[in-house]
């Protein structure tokens, strides 16, 4: 296995330039860095369940193996959005990349995942990434996106911010547990009971 | 039915689990009557009067679910009523096997767990789900109050884990893992003689586990008749489905489970922590190597080595501390081997003539007398229980030691997977200063699923 994957990552190498120095969502320039994630991330972007999961092992070891290095990690989450934003991305595609943003997912992860919140078809979806970044942002969007979301979707975003422990949400999660929803409500109600300890 | 309700029973405003424990100390006395009562309602010939018997509910009827049925059915102060699976098949096999039990029609089949749990005549559960269920059903019976013997792995993650214990515990209620090994004599036998000193200081513990499977990719298949495959996906990603992703095999996939490593640490990382005295403490760290298959349906590892190190005072057995090492059987043969200064002993299933092995080989007979550990004895796993849910008393593998046990394989796991080793603080139940391994310590679950 290993070495396979080192050939793998040494013909992508050869093949690639060091990318040009990109500004984040949070200001930053980004790090150039001498791996090319932005390859094998778009060679998935066709993929259906069923297919050969190779190529998807393959975005898993570089995923894994950026973890030791801020520049290689926000390198890598870069390669994960573009493939959102693919024309011809399929939903299993999109769905893996979600999966791969909550190990590599930052600030930049947070902003292009808020808008998936609030539709059934794509919440799920993005909490899988969402719920494992750290930092009161993602608290913050999660929050903001209650009001727009589905009845469906607000209780999976209700129980993220349980999850979360999201102080900031306890204000919100308070009025939302007299819900005439009873689902609604008893998930505020759980939600609230987490963050309150 | 014979249920008895808290208002009822035989001492008027006591609760069903003082009845239940009065019931099973108090002697039999044939009232005069001018009515005919069969003996069974009396409770003669060996039988368990209704009023005595502990009422359950099944959740989970798969082969595991069903085999542990059939297990408890052959004790007679047992009452089955409810059986749930989200598989038709599966949950009206098991009301056939209930009702042929008891030559009626009165047990109940429900798809959604949550019903059977509005059911206010239950005194008990046996819950064998995928791992991916265990936590939820597990917290909301311990809501409501019930007594449950529940499969191994204990839990998905760690934090799942930390949160049924909580919950377990909080409500009081009686809790027997399937780690049924524990009930083997000399699996016990083994871990008295350790834990007496006959072997001196253990510096290592060797456990083999089985050696995992591929599987070539499955393609996506129409959902059979009568299987409520959303219900059975329940908190876990979505994804299409394919015969070898449900039922027995969800083992193998990460999504659902931990692959070999999770499935049968249960059982020997636990006899390793009974014998070592870590049942309530954990490793300082973990690293593993191992080999995940990189096509296919099942990706759990199929070959791991995994290093666990405890450190000194962690273990009664081990004032310096010691190191667990954790392997499918390309290193070790299954069971936990106990290496010490002045032997070694070695358990597996089986008889335990050829399965509990000792160096040298007189410790194999050794007596353990007043001035040893001697080990909780339990005649039999199920028996073990329900004697428990009369008594009060604390079983033979309560939740809290299934916990610790299945956490060693979660952290060999995310040390696997991330490539590198990692540091547990066993007291706070937390990773050391470790962000990016934080990434893989829990997983969000779908909506509207939540612990």
């Amino acid at each position: 296995m290993k070495r396979l994957t080192l050939l793998l990552a040494a013909v992508l190498m050869a093949g690639c330039a060091t990318k040009a120095p990109r500004e984040t969502a949070a200001g930053e320039t980004a790090v150039a860095v001498d791996v090319d994630y932005a390859t094998p991330v778009q060679a998935i972007a066709g993929y259906e369940f069923g297919q050969p999961r190779e190529p998807l092992t393959l975005v898993e070891d570089i995923v894994r193996d950026a973890l030791h290095d801020p520049a290689h990690t926000r390198a890598a989450e870069a390669a994960l959005l573009e493939l959102l934003d693919h024309p011809s991305a399929t939903h299993a595609a999109k769905l893996f990349a979600c999966r791969q943003l909550a190990f590599v997912g930052g600030s930049d992860t947070v902003d292009a995942l808020a808008p998936w919140l609030e539709s059934e078809a794509t919440s799920d979806a993005a909490r899988l990434a969402l719920e494992r970044i750290p930092g009161e942002d993602v608290d913050k969007v999660l929050l903001k996106a209650l009001k727009e979301a589905d009845d469906s979707s607000q209780i999976g975003i209700i129980n993220s911010l349980g999850v979360r422990r999201a102080a900031c949400a306890e204000k919100t999660l308070d009025e939302l547990s007299r819900s005439i929803n009873p689902a609604i409500a008893g998930a505020a109600a759980d939600a609230l009971a987490k963050i309150r300890g | 039915m014979g249920h008895v309700s808290k208002e009822r029973g035989a001492g008027r405003g006591l609760s069903r689990r003082e009845f239940l424990k009065r019931a099973a100390t108090a002697s039999t006395v044939a009232a005069a009557s001018p009515y005919i009562i069969p003996a069974s309602a009396l409770g003669a010939d060996g039988t368990t009067a209704p009023s005595n018997r502990i009422v359950m509910g099944c959740i989970g009827v798969g082969s595991q679910g069903t085999s542990n049925l059939k297990w408890f059915l052959g004790n007679n102060d047992t009452q089955f009523v409810a059986v749930c699976d989200v598989d038709g098949t599966h949950r009206e096999r098991a009301q056939q096997i209930v009702n042929e039990t008891y030559g009626n029609t009165d047990c109940k089949g429900y798809n959604d767990f949550r019903e059977l749990l509005e059911r206010d005549d239950l005194d008990a559960l046996s819950i064998a789900v995928p791992d991916h269920w265990h936590a939820i059903p597990a917290i909301a019976g311990a809501k409501k109050g019930l007594d449950m013997y529940a499969e191994k792995p204990l839990s998905l993650t760690i934090p799942d884990g930390i949160a049924m214990v909580e919950a377990v515990e909080g409500a009081k209620v009686v809790w027997q893992t399937g780690s049924w090994q524990r009930s083997n004599s000399h699996f016990r036998e083994a871990c008295e003689i350790v834990r007496s000193g006959r072997i001196g200081e253990v510096h290592t513990v060797e456990v083999g586990l089985p050696t995992g499977s591929p599987i070539e990719a499955q393609p996506p298949m129409p959902i059979p008749e009568g299987f409520d495959y959303e219900m059975w996906l329940g908190p876990a990603p979505e994804a299409p489905y394919t015969e070898k992703r449900c039922h027995w095999n969800f083992r193998w996939i990460l999504d659902y489970s931990g692959g070999q490593l999770t499935d049968w640490g249960a059982h020997h990382c636990d006899i390793a922590n009974w014998g070592m005295d870590t049942e309530d403490t954990g490793p300082i760290s973990v690293e593993g190597v191992g080999n995940f298959p990189r096509e296919g349906l099942w990706n759990t590892a199929t070959d791991y080595q995994i290093t666990a190190r405890y450190g000194k005072g962690q273990s009664s057995v081990s004032p310096n501390g010691f190191t667990m090492k954790v392997a499918n059987t390309a290193t070790y043969p299954m069971g936990a081997k106990f290496i010490g200064e002045k032997g070694w002993v070695f358990v597996t299933r089986g008889d335990r003539k050829k399965n509990l092995q000792t160096y040298p080989e007189s410790l194999k007979d050794t007596a353990i007398g007043d001035n040893d550990v001697k080990l909780y004895r339990s005649p039999d796993h199920a028996r073990n229980f329900l004697d428990c849910v009369k008594s009060r008393k604390e079983t033979i593998t309560p939740i809290r030691v299934a916990h610790r046990a299945i956490s060693i394989a979660h952290l060999g796991n995310i040390s696997m997977r991330l490539g590198r080793a990692i540091e547990w603080d066993p007291v706070k139940q937390r990773l050391v200063n470790d962000p990016a391994a934080e990434r893989f310590f829990d997983r969000a679950k779908r909506g509207p699923w939540r612990l």
